[in-house]
Order: structure tokens, then C-alpha cells, then sequence
């Protein structure tokens, strides 16, 4: 009898060896057979962004047999991007990333459908979010990071018991690179270290000191900050327009003044290449390591979708500087996590605590940005454009003892931009 | 050709010329990759090289596309079955840049001549995906020997393994992470001398002290002597230099005495002095020539190489004999709370003594070249950035690829695998991975197609694999040597697991593998970043990596 491959003319043949066939290094639940294939096909996932990891994203989910994708963007092409992000040609420049993404790979990858959706992740509601299996980002902003981490752990639901409820659990996959150096993690929302238990792995925003940049200038960069902050909304060119860092004229009119300011103080450096990587804080890029990162992330999203591997536990560093080198390391969840603990976070403070050092406390913890914080009752402290008024009572507060603001067991909701959605505080006096 | 434009923010290459440079992207434009075989492993490597801007490509492969394809590789449509995969991807890679070239030949790897194999050894660097031992050692003999870089990528299932083989390869710029400044503070140069001398920081008002750069106050004292001076006095010992931690440590409560308690808004939290502390372990380290620098300047072929990297080498190496062991300055500072008239001052003296180190150098560089008989090789403002990075060079020397030399190397590994029961249940060893690919090659010769391909049971080719891998061990060891440790190692699992995989071309894997060794050949042809030296092992299940040097 002559053996016969059942896969010989089969088109996902190789994803379809691991599917059908059983092995040792398996997950508890898997079950061998042709079902896991179909769970492929028939899952949908979203994938968020579609620049140099999204464009991966979407060719590495399309040719691991997934046809249901949703891809969302609201970037425009620029020629900048035609290094890594495959899917767009020149022809391309200036039209919707998603859009072009999506219609690339329908027509290249028969029997695949590419949704696009050319907005803000914001602009999109729970309903929206509550129909993936599994939503993979390739995001080059911690806030957005936040934002749609609060969201899938806001759709989690719990049982009576409080307990959450695993089929309203929406996995997912992140991912980040910069450079030759990169990341991709597995997060499930509510059960696992989410984007806000680990908040501290993301450094801070390099920002040159006011001080600094008006007066003690000594790096080229501190030339083009000066013309940024201090140059342009004094002298207001191009008829009080905002500064558009995507503006080559904007740019050239920085140089210009920071090339000035740097022969007055005898700074060399400064020129095009920089200025504009100083206004548009550009992050060097190249496709490979958007191609490993991307890899990474669709291998993991397979694993969850066809359970053919264990998935990985559950953070993932990469490095191609010297040599190439991964590791994968655990991330605990942080117990006192707003996002994952239903957004209600107790917190001990002493009868000699102010308002400052609360707000003071917060914004290191949880990199916030301008918060502000209200009770049931008021505004305890707000700076904000929208309510001038505000301002002074806020600034008056700060050095208020808490014990005069509050009793103890009351609440404090927390709002700032770079939140999801607010954390309320729970004061226990101690 | 790729055309250098002046830097252009609209640039298509902007991005990734802020990690390489205008040099290392002429480079990359003037590089041409053969690569023999045309699966989704090949047209990922190709794919990253191609949105590099590379010169050229060449695929050679007698292929054809066949529905598996279609559900594999990206650079190739439904429409496209049935036709020569070599050229079918070829049109779609090209695709992704206007200024590369590429073009392709229907034939088999496998079915080159010598003379074929020669002709192709005119590229910059030639790669082989999933291609059979012995294509791969037909072409690593002939590309060793005249020195171009041979890449050999396979991938089966899971894993994925990439072996870079060159004789010699040189690197101008590691870009080392978070290198040692430069600042000379145990041989100040004239003009670093002369400001230190300057410096009273006695005589300075608090705003002044407190924008003093941290390189002057590590010299200087108030109401004490200069730091490095109390130091040497308390060692009674006029060349003393801090050597050890507990030296530098020293230095450090040396200096934190200098700031003024007495005045109201002192330099208490001043910056300055906070930066000079923290910055005593690592600028107070005497300046000298790291370890691999010094094996480069004094290998032979320092003294005989007519090559552009060994000639300024040479220069180097006199350029170090004339001026006390020093290699040029490096000439930039780390950033530091200042005034911006003693920064830039300090900024520009330390620019100024580079470029003129910069100029001896040349000056030698010019008196190797007319000794070896060459013209003059070395622009100037190659051998400036050579200076400036002179800290940073490295050189790799890698052996010839032989797979039965490298086998021994492997399975000695697996004997020595020790690890608890779980995890060798749980978790395959790179090295173990390393033979079964082999075994899976051996199956694949005698057996004329992969385990795990024809509907065999898998526990049926299981057993024949492990007679390759068992025949591969004994190959390797002595002559009545007890092969029960290293089969001990590679377990009934693993040897399924391969057969599971049943030479399952999983694009993810062809995707992560191509990327890596995609950025591997671009820092081969601008020599920035140190390759991986030599073997590459990724394994999907954990994605974990290892590197071996084979």
C-alpha cells in the first residue's frame, strides 16, 4: 500500500501539519484534528494600526488562514513610511493606511477579507470591540496603549461570585519596536499583567527643561526647542498657523531660526535631520524589526487561536544591535492596578498627607500628565482651559490636608489624558 | 543604483539612515544578494532587503507554484500557479522599490556546476534558504576562500536556524551600547589643561558654581584642593589614579564636600554636582585600549592587509605608538547641566583635538597606502569617522562550514545537557534542534522526501528518524563511545515533534527568521552592528533563541 499525504494539495498545508497532528508540547486542551483549522478561518481579529508592524500584522494573520480582519487606522502614507510598511507604494502617499492596507491584501491573499476603518480606536464603542476573539496592536503610543487595554478589560464581565467571566475575555497581543529593539506581549484582560500593571517598563518622554532652553542652551536640540516653544508662538509665521512638524516649510522656518540660535552660542549640530527628528520626536526604524516583532505577535496570536503551542508567558524582549537575542519574562499583575481591579483602588494615606503629595504621588505612579480630582461634592484641584475659574481655588487646595477634605471610607475619582477612564480612590486614613 | 540624495525629510530612507548613517545606506546601495531558492523564507529575507534599497537581487530556483504555495507565500498570487516561482516572486518583490533591480534563473540550486557556483560568487553576498547540505557546502568552499559573506537560512515547523559563514569580518562601528565616555581625565589634553587651570571655584558666585560642567569639578575644589589632587595627596602619591570602586568612592566624598552648605540657596541639590557624582564610576576610569581593539592592532594582518580596514588599522596602531598608548579623541561629551559658553567651549576644544588626531591618523593612513603599493584608498572623511569610533571596532573570524566538524561541536553540546525531568519534557534544547534538522536532512536524502510528509503515521517515521539521528551521533563521537547521554537528550517527543512538523514552511517562522537574518546581511554589507557569530537557533514554541559558535 502506497502512502498518501491528505494534505499534498491542500493550500494551508503547513499550518494545517500543526492543527491536525498531536504533540508533546501541547496546551491541556488540545485536540488534534481538522476543527482547529476552522477555528482559524472562522475567529475574527482586529488588528490596530497598520503602519510598520500592522502592514507584518495583517500578511502574517492572512497567511496563517485567518479571513475575518479588521484593520484600524486613521494615518495617512507618507513617503517616510515606504521603508517598512510594504503594503504602500509611492502612489499611495496621502491616503488612508487602513484603507490601502486592507485592499493590498484582500487582492493578494484570495479568500481573505480586510475591514478597514479609517478613525481613532477611540471613536469606536464596546459593541465595536466585543466582536474579536482577539485584538493584536501594533501602536506607536502608550496612551492609545491604555486606552484600548482599559477598554478590553472594561468588557470583561464577572459571575455572581466575582469571578470573571472567561468567554467575555478578549485577548491581547502587543507589540512595539524602535529601532532594532522590540517587544511583544500576551496580556488577558483582567487575569494577566495588563499595559497598566507593567507602566513603569515605559521610560519617560525625554523633555529639555524650560530653563535649559531659554537660557543655557548647549545641544543642537536645544536650538530647535527654543524656536518651537519660544520663536514660533512669539513671531506666529505662516499667518498664526500651528506648528505642523509634517510641514516641510514649518520645518525649514525651524531650522532656520535654530541654525541662527546655534551660531549664537556656538552649538554645531544642528541641521535638517535633526530638526525634524526633534519635532516629530522620530523613532529610527526598519522593516526587519518590524518583521520579527509582527512574527511574534501573529505566532502567539495562532497558538491562541488553534492551541497547536503553548503561548508565551507573557513578555518578550528582542535586541539586533550586537547579535540577535530574545527572552521571555513573566510580568505580574499588579494587584493594586486600577485598570485590572475593577477601577476602585483603596488607598492608606496619614492625617498629615496633602493634596499635593497625593496628586504628587499619582502622577509618578501612574505618568499622569495635568489630573485632576473631584469628589462626589466639587473639584478638589483642576487646571484646565475649560474652567479658568478653577484655577486658583485648585492651586489653594494643594496644600490642604486630605483629612479636611475627606472622611475617611470616601471616594476621589482621578481623571487625566492619559488615562482610559478615571480611577476612583478609596481613603482609608490611617 | 540608489542615488544619495542631500537628506531630504520626505526621504523614503530616512528612518532607518538615523540607525545606519549616509555611508552604511551607500553601502546597502551598492550591495547585490543571490539568493538560491524562492519559498516564503527566501522572499522574506528578500523582502526586508529590498525595502533596504539594496542594488540588486538574483533568485535561483527551478520551482513551480503549487497551491501550498498560494498559502505561504505573500510574493505570490492565486493566479500565479503553475508558474516558475522564481520569476512569480521576482515581480512582487521588485514591486516594493523602484530603484532595486532584481532578476531571476529557473535552475535548481542543486544542479549548479563549479563553474556556475564560481560565476555567482561575484555577488556581495549570497544566501541559501532551505537548501540541501550539499548545495550549501558546495558554495561555502568556493565563497570562504574569496571572502563573501554566505548565509544559510532553513526553517522546518517551528524552529528556524540561520549560520553565517566568513572568514573575516570587519566592523568599523559596533555601536556598542552605552560606551564609556571620553573625556581623558587622567591625561587631559593641552587645551582641557589649560581651562582646568582657569577654573577657581572659589572665585565663582552660586549661579556660576552651580552651571560649572561636572568634567571641570571633577578636577577642581573650593575650599580643598582639586578632588584628584586631595586623592593623590592622600596617597602620597603624585601619579595616583583612581583604580578600584572603593577609589572611586572616595573621589565621590571628595567632591561631595566641595558643595557650599554655608550660603542659603547653596548648591545642596544643584544638578551639576549630582551629575559629577554619579558620573565618577565611569569617567574616572584610566583611558586605554579595550581588549578587542588591541588583538586589532596588533594581528598580522594589520601589518600586511592592503584591505581599506587593516590599512587604517595600521595608521592607528602608529598613531597609538606616537602619542603614550592614546587612541585619537573621540571628541564628543556627554551632555551635562552647564552655562552654555563652558560647554560649548569644552564641546568645541574636544571637536578641535579629534579632528586634529583625526589628521594625524590620515597622515599615516597616507604613508601605509604608498607602502603597500596602494593609491589613495582612504577618503578623508572616511578615516574621521573611522577615528571617532575607533573604540568600536571589531573584527569576527568564523571557520569554513563542515557540517560533520560542527555535528561533533553539537552533540558534544547535547551531552552535556543537564536539566531536570520536567523540563526536558517541557522544553527541546537549541543544540538538540540543531541535530534533528540535520536527521530531518538525512531522512530527506535516503528517503527521497521529509518526515511527517506522506501520510506515514508519524510514530512510523519517528522511528527512521531516529535511526539518522542515532547514525549522526555515532558519526560524531569515538569509536565505542556510549552514545546513551546524548540520545538520553533527544527524546521520543522531540523526534516526534519533527515528524509533526512535516517540513511545514509556517509563514510566521519564514517571517521571523527572514527578518532576522535580513537585518544580519545589512549589517554585513555596511560592517555597523556586530552579526551574530555564527549560528542562530529560534524555537517558535518558546520563541527563545540561542546562539552557537560553530
Amino acid at each position: 500500500m502506497v502512502s498518501v499525504d491528505p494534505l499534498a494539495t491542500e493550500r494551508w498545508r503547513s499550518v494545517r501539519r500543526l492543527t491536525d497532528r498531536d504533540t508533546a508540547y501541547k496546551v491541556p486542551w488540545f485536540n488534534p484534528g481538522p476543527k482547529n483549522f476552522e477555528a482559524v478561518q472562522n475567529v475574527k481579529v482586529l488588528v490596530i494600526g497598520a503602519g510598520g508592524l500592522g502592514c507584518e500584522l495583517l500578511k502574517n494573520l492572512a497567511l496563517s488562514g485567518f479571513r475575518s480582519i479588521d484593520v484600524i487606522d486613521m494615518d495617512t502614507i507618507d513617503v517616510s513610511n515606504l521603508n517598512r510598511q510594504f503594503l504602500f507604494r509611492e502612489a499611495d502617499v496621502g491616503k488612508s493606511k487602513a484603507e490601502v492596507a486592507a485592499a493590498f491584501v484582500e487582492q493578494r491573499v484570495s479568500g481573505c477579507h480586510v475591514t478597514a476603518h479609517n478613525c481613532r480606536i477611540e471613536d469606536k464603542d464596546p459593541d465595536f470591540y466585543r466582536r474579536f476573539s482577539m485584538v493584536i496592536c501594533g501602536l506607536d503610543s502608550i496612551p492609545a496603549r491604555r486606552w484600548i487595554n482599559g477598554m478590553l478589560c472594561d468588557l470583561v464581565l464577572e459571575h455572581a461570585d466575582g469571578t470573571p467571566d472567561m468567554s467575555t475575555i478578549i485577548p491581547m497581543i502587543d507589540g512595539g519596536t524602535e529601532g532594532f529593539k522590540g517587544n511583544a506581549r500576551v496580556i488577558y484582560p483582567k487575569m494577566s499583567a495588563c499595559i497598566d500593571c507593567t507602566i513603569d517598563l515605559y521610560p519617560p518622554q525625554v523633555n529639555f527643561p524650560l530653563c535649559t532652553i531659554a537660557h543655557t542652551p548647549r545641544l543642537p536640540e536645544h536650538c530647535v526647542e527654543y524656536i518651537k516653544v519660544v520663536v514660533w508662538p512669539e513671531q506666529k509665521p505662516f499667518e498664526g498657523a500651528a506648528l505642523d512638524a509634517d510641514d516641510p516649510e514649518h520645518v525649514e522656518w525651524v531650522l532656520q531660526g535654530a541654525l541662527l540660535r546655534a551660531e549664537k552660542y556656538n552649538i554645531r549640530g544642528v541641521d535638517r535631520r535633526l530638526t525634524s527628528g526633534v519635532l516629530k520626536r522620530i523613532i529610527p526604524a526598519v522593516a526587519s524589526t518590524n518583521a520579527v516583532i509582527a512574527a511574534s505577535c501573529a505566532l502567539e496570536a495562532l497558538k491562541l487561536a488553534t492551541n497547536i503551542a503553548k503561548p508565551i508567558d507573557n513578555y518578550l524582549n528582542f535586541t539586533q544591535i550586537h547579535g540577535a537575542y530574545t527572552s521571555v519574562v513573566s510580568m505580574s499583575k499588579d494587584e493594586s492596578c486600577h485598570v485590572c481591579n475593577g477601577g476602585r483602588l483603596p488607598i492608606e494615606v496619614s492625617s498629615t498627607y496633602t493634596l499635593e503629595e497625593l496628586i504628587n504621588s499619582l502622577m509618578e505612579r501612574y505618568h499622569l500628565k495635568n489630573p485632576t480630582l473631584e469628589t462626589a461634592q466639587r473639584k478638589l484641584f483642576c487646571i484646565s482651559l475649560l474652567f479658568p475659574q478653577l484655577e486658583e481655588e485648585s492651586k489653594a487646595n494643594l496644600h490642604l490636608f486630605l483629612k479636611d477634605i475627606v472622611a475617611d471610607g470616601d471616594e476621589i475619582l482621578v481623571s487625566d489624558e492619559v488615562l482610559a477612564r478615571a480611577i476612583t480612590l478609596r481613603i482609608n486614613f490611617v | 543604483m540608489v542615488t544619495s540624495k542631500l537628506f531630504d525629510p520626505s526621504n523614503r530612507y530616512d528612518r532607518q539612515v538615523r540607525l545606519w548613517g549616509e555611508d552604511g545606506q551607500a553601502s546597502i546601495g551598492s550591495t547585490s544578494a543571490c539568493v538560491l531558492g524562492s519559498d516564503s523564507l527566501a522572499t522574506e529575507t528578500l523582502k526586508s532587503l529590498v525595502l533596504a534599497g539594496v542594488q540588486s537581487f538574483y533568485i535561483v530556483d527551478d520551482a513551480r507554484v503549487e497551491q501550498v504555495d498560494i498559502g505561504q507565500n505573500f510574493f505570490l498570487h492565486i493566479d500565479d500557479i503553475g508558474r516558475p516561482r522564481a520569476e512569480a516572486t521576482l515581480e512582487k518583490l521588485t514591486e516594493l522599490n523602484p530603484s532595486v533591480l532584481g532578476s531571476s534563473s529557473c535552475q535548481s540550486p542543486t544542479a549548479l556546476t563549479q563553474e556556475d557556483v564560481e560565476k555567482l560568487a561575484t555577488f556581495s553576498v549570497v544566501v541559501a534558504v532551505n537548501q540541501t547540505e550539499e548545495v550549501d557546502a558546495k558554495f561555502a568552499q568556493v565563497l570562504y576562500d574569496i571572502s563573501v559573506p554566505f548565509v544559510c537560512i532553513k526553517s522546518f515547523g517551528l524552529i528556524g536556524t540561520i549560520r553565517i559563514c566568513i572568514k573575516e569580518h570587519t566592523i568599523a562601528n559596533s555601536h556598542e551600547e552605552n560606551p564609556r565616555p571620553d573625556l581623558r581625565l587622567d591625561a587631559p589634553f593641552k587645551k582641557l589643561t589649560e581651562m582646568i587651570a582657569e577654573t577657581d571655584l572659589n572665585d565663582m558666585t552660586i549661579e556660576q558654581l552651580r552651571h560649572t560642567p561636572y568634567i571641570l569639578l571633577h578636577f577642581k575644589g573650593t575650599f580643598y584642593p582639586q578632588p584628584l589632587e586631595e586623592f593623590r595627596k592622600q596617597r602620597n602619591d603624585e601619579k595616583a589614579f583612581p583604580t578600584t570602586t572603593s577609589d572611586r568612592k572616595e573621589i565621590q566624598q571628595i567632591l561631595l564636600s566641595f558643595r557650599r552648605s554655608k550660603e542659603d540657596s547653596g548648591t545642596k541639590d544643584s544638578e551639576n554636582f549630582d551629575e559629577a557624582k554619579a558620573a565618577v564610576m565611569r569617567a574616572f576610569q584610566k583611558t586605554t585600549i579595550g581588549a578587542s581593539v588591541k588583538s586589532i592592532l596588533t594581528s598580522s594582518q594589520c601589518s600586511t592587509s592592503t584591505q581599506p580596514f587593516w590599512l587604517i588599522c595600521e595608521a592607528l596602531r602608529r598613531f597609538v605608538d606616537a602619542n603614550n598608548g592614546l587612541l585619537p579623541l573621540r571628541g564628543t561629551l556627554p551632555d551635562m547641566t552647564s552655562d552654555s559658553s563652558r560647554y560649548t567651549r569644552l564641546a568645541t576644544m574636544f571637536h578641535e583635538k579629534a579632528l586634529a588626531d583625526a589628521q594625524e591618523v590620515l597622515r599615516f593612513t597616507r604613508e601605509v597606502e604608498k607602502e603597500r603599493g596602494v593609491g589613495d584608498v582612504i577618503s578623508e572623511e572616511v578615516c574621521y569617522r573611522f577615528c571617532k569610533n575607533a573604540d568600536r571596532i571589531r573584527v569576527q573570524n568564523g571557520d569554513l562550514l563542515d557540517y560533520s566538524r560542527e555535528t561533533k561541536e553539537i552533540v558534544a553540546k547535547i551531552r552535556e545537557i543537564t536539566v531536570d525531568e520536567q523540563t526536558r519534557a517541557e522544553k527541546v534544547d537549541s543544540a538538540t534542534w540543531m541535530l534533528l534538522m540535520r536527521a530531518a536532512g538525512r531522512f530527506k536524502k535516503e528517503k527521497g522526501r521529509f518526515p511527517g510528509t506522506n501520510g506515514v503515521p508519524v510514530s512510523i517515521d519517528a522511528q527512521d528518524l531516529r535511526k539518522r539521528v542515532e547514525a549522526l551521533i555515532k558519526e560524531s563521537v569515538k569509536e565505542n563511545e556510549d552514545i546513551q547521554p546524548m540520545l538520553h537528550n533527544v527524546t521520543d517527543s522531540a523526534i516526534a515533534e519533527m515528524c509533526r512538523f512535516g517540513a511545514a514552511e509556517l509563514h510566521v517562522i519564514s517571517s521571523y527568521v527572514g527578518g532576522i537574518a535580513s537585518q544580519e546581511i545589512i549589517k554585513l554589507a555596511t560592517n555597523q552592528y556586530v552579526p551574530i557569530d555564527n549560528t542562530f537557533v529560534f524555537d517558535g514554541h518558546t520563541q527563545e533563541s540561542a546562539t552557537f559558535k560553530l
